[in-house]
């Protein structure tokens, strides 16, 4: 099963960013793809040739309007710039497929980076055209449509599906001093006061 | 290759199931059902999340109050299990879903856990130790104590090999603790304080101590014997409410442990339970009391079919028989419940007390030798003095020519092995000796029921079998009804 392992390089930043997305008291839930039982919801599979991809990290939100809904978190710990525009062009293709596929499994796709695309273009990453750029690169038509020919695959999109990814991409950017915008041990007990509590087992 | 149990079946399940929430659903039903099978005082219950850092995936609530918050972990990998160790100011319990490597001692991280988990007195089990557990409690009281002990207060890691040595080693302690071996006892208490809170370690080290002492065994010699205390009450409770196979003989020893003085002092779950039964006639050897007093019930009970039990009643140990039960005062009168006054202005000697015959007849079953009797003979009274200084055995009610028809026995005095002088007072249904005097429990009970109350032979034969536990066997003692 693919995934982040303790000793590989992006472990420390899914780590990072599931901790982070828990202490906001906002995340019900985390997991990864090396997760019993739930990791291979994380796992994908693209439309032609048979092989997968997996997001780094999966959860369910709580609160508010995204009470309940849950997320799919691709997470980028890159110091440098590197090829970070060709990750997140993947990126974007992934999510158009696993929305394809299961359109209700995810309603959020978290891109988390720990520097930002290039600002050049930053109004464009969250769009429908973008997304069409992504399914359509050299790099992803075969695999999303089992053709290298352009005008074949620009026959086969499914343009909803371009508008709700779109809807669906969460671009954020976070530093190693997050955590100090996180609840205090002390607000948190407070909260966790009114915590509410459902019977699971009763005495056997 | 694991053992499939009914735990391995639900997370197993839980996989196969098609959406998020009812995989996590599956997995929390699974994990709470396990921890109520491990501590059978415990209610689980859930909480909104799963697999966090920073809240628990449940909350365990334990008989008395006290609480326990579960964690589910998705891995058993050590390095990992750090990373995701909970960061609430608590000691949680950890539950990987999935068992350690066989070699895990050997993996990064795992000294990391261990420390840590010692360090939060938090206690990290993976199913193959939830699973031996489980299935060696079924049989065996001990681990079945220790299961809901680890529940409650485990500390530490665990897989199926380190639990099955703690539950060997448990066993060996207390059967080494059953024979008065101080050696294997001694290291038991130090196995388990490397396991267990302090809360747990010290109710474990207490029914050590009760064991050893209920064996024979002699309290200046038990391994650190300033540190452990007798059971407590609460300890009692907890017992009866954790141990569901416990043998007759086991709750005796425990009893035999155990200040049976404190004996009213258990909940009334413990008190209703068999367990009490056994635990009171452990006791019982050693139980002494001050007085008896009988009350006879004014509405059939719901007890009228039953053979005499032990009960509490008004804070008081008692015996319950059919339509009666007699409440024992350990230490003074006062504490058994006052006769109302107004019944007692209201009632005459010639109601309460008992005509010369059945006086006769209860002496007899008593097997008590009479020492003086009060009676009221119409309107005046007399103590039988002359019998105080006759050296006959053979004394008889009948010989005190008191064979006047409305003549009615208001007190007996009477003496029997271990019992002697007591004063049998039929206006209050009390039974006591002089100022001072205390007596053991059982003869004072064989001897003050059969005089107090007119038994059934179905009370008869209860009480027999319930006080008959280790009879005092002397050849001054008389035959009663306690003798086959």
């Amino acid at each position: 099963m693919p995934g982040e392992e303790p000793h590989d390089t992006g472990w420390n930043g899914v780590e990072y960013v599931s901790t982070w997305l828990q202490a906001t008291l906002r995340v019900e839930t985390t997991w990864k793809t090396t997760d019993h039982v739930l990791g291979d919801l994380l796992e994908f599979e693209w439309t032609h040739g048979g092989r997968t991809f997996s997001y780094d990290l999966g959860g369910k939100f709580q609160g508010s309007d995204v009470d309940g809904q849950g997320f799919a978190a691709e997470v980028k710990n890159y110091s440098g710039l590197s090829d970070l525009s060709k990750h997140y062009r993947d990126f974007l293709a992934k999510c158009y497929v696993a929305t394809l596929r299961d359109p209700r499994r995810f309603s959020h796709y978290l891109w988390v980076s720990w520097i930002p695309l290039p600002p050049s273009s930053w109004r464009e990453y969250r769009t429908a055209e973008k997304v069409r750029e992504a399914v359509l690169h050299d790099d992803n038509r075969l695999r999303v449509f089992g053709s290298d020919d352009l005008e074949t695959s620009q026959g086969l999109l499914d343009l909803t599906c371009l508008g709700t990814v779109a809807e669906r991409i969460w671009m954020v950017t976070v530093n190693d001093r997050e955590m100090n915008l996180v609840p205090t041990p002390e607000q948190r007990a407070l909260m966790e006061a009114g915590r509410i509590l459902t019977p699971l087992a009763g005495r056997f | 290759m694991a053992v499939e149990t009914e735990f391995r079946a639900g997370l197993e399940a839980a996989g196969a199931e098609p959406t998020v929430e009812r995989r996590i659903k599956a997995v929390k039903l699974a994990v709470a059902q396990q921890v109520a099978h491990l501590n059978n005082g415990a209610s689980v219950t859930g909480t909104g999340f799963f697999n966090h850092r920073y809240e628990p995936d449940m909350v365990i609530n334990f008989q008395g109050g006290d609480c326990r918050t579960v964690y589910i972990r998705l891995t058993s990998d050590p390095l990992r299990l750090v990373a995701e160790y909970p960061k609430a100011d608590d000691t949680p319990m950890v539950v990987p879903i999935t068992d350690f490597a066989t070699h895990h001692h050997d993996q990064p991280g795992w000294r990391d856990l261990t420390s840590l988990a010692h360090e939060s007195g938090g206690w990290v089990a993976d199913p193959s130790a939830l699973d031996t557990l489980r299935e060696g409690a079924v049989n065996q009281p001990t681990t079945q104590l220790l299961s809901s002990a680890l529940v409650s207060g485990g500390v530490g890691v665990d897989d199926e090999r380190s639990v099955r040595n703690l539950t060997t080693n448990v066993e060996e302690g207390f059967a080494a603790a059953g024979k008065v071996e101080s050696h294997a006892v001694e290291a038991t208490i130090g196995v388990l304080g490397d396991s267990l809170n302090a809360s747990e370690f010290g109710r474990f080290a207490r029914m050590l101590r009760a064991i050893w002492v209920g064996s024979g065994g002699d309290t200046d010699k038990f391994p650190a014997p300033d540190r452990f205390d007798r059971l407590s009450p609460d300890d009692i409770n907890y017992l009866i409410a954790t141990i569901s196979t416990g043998s007759p003989e086991f709750w005796r020893t425990v009893g035999r442990g155990f200040n049976g003085s404190l004996l009213p002092a258990l909940s009334t779950p413990s008190i209703t339970s068999d367990a009490f039964q056994h635990v009171v006639a452990g006791a019982l050897p050693t139980l002494t009391s001050k007085a008896v007093k009988a009350r006879l019930d004014s509405q059939p009970s719901l007890f009228n079919t039953s053979e005499p039990f032990w009960t509490v009643e008004d804070s008081c140990l008692a015996v319950r028989g059919s339509g009666w039960s007699c409440l024992l005062a350990a230490k003074t009168l006062s504490e058994l419940p006052a006769t109302p006054k107004k019944v007692r202005q209201q009632t005459q000697p010639r109601e309460y007390g008992i005509t010369p015959e059945i006086g006769e007849a209860r002496l007899a079953k008593a097997g008590a030798k009479l020492v003086s009797a009060t009676y009221v003979d119409g309107v005046w009274r007399r103590t039988a003095d002359p019998l105080l200084d006759s050296p006959s055995d053979s004394r008889t009610l009948g010989e005190l020519n008191l064979d006047n028809d409305n003549t009615r026995i208001t007190t007996l005095t009477v003496s029997a092995p271990e019992v002697s002088n007591l004063s049998v007072h039929y206006d209050t249904l009390v039974a006591t000796g002089q100022t001072s005097a205390s007596y053991p429990t059982a003869p004072l009970l064989r001897v003050a029921i059969p005089l107090l109350i007119d038994l059934s032979v179905r009370d008869t034969t209860g009480l027999r079998s319930l006080l008959a536990f280790d009879p005092p066997r002397t050849e001054d003692r008389q035959p009663t009804l306690f003798d086959d």
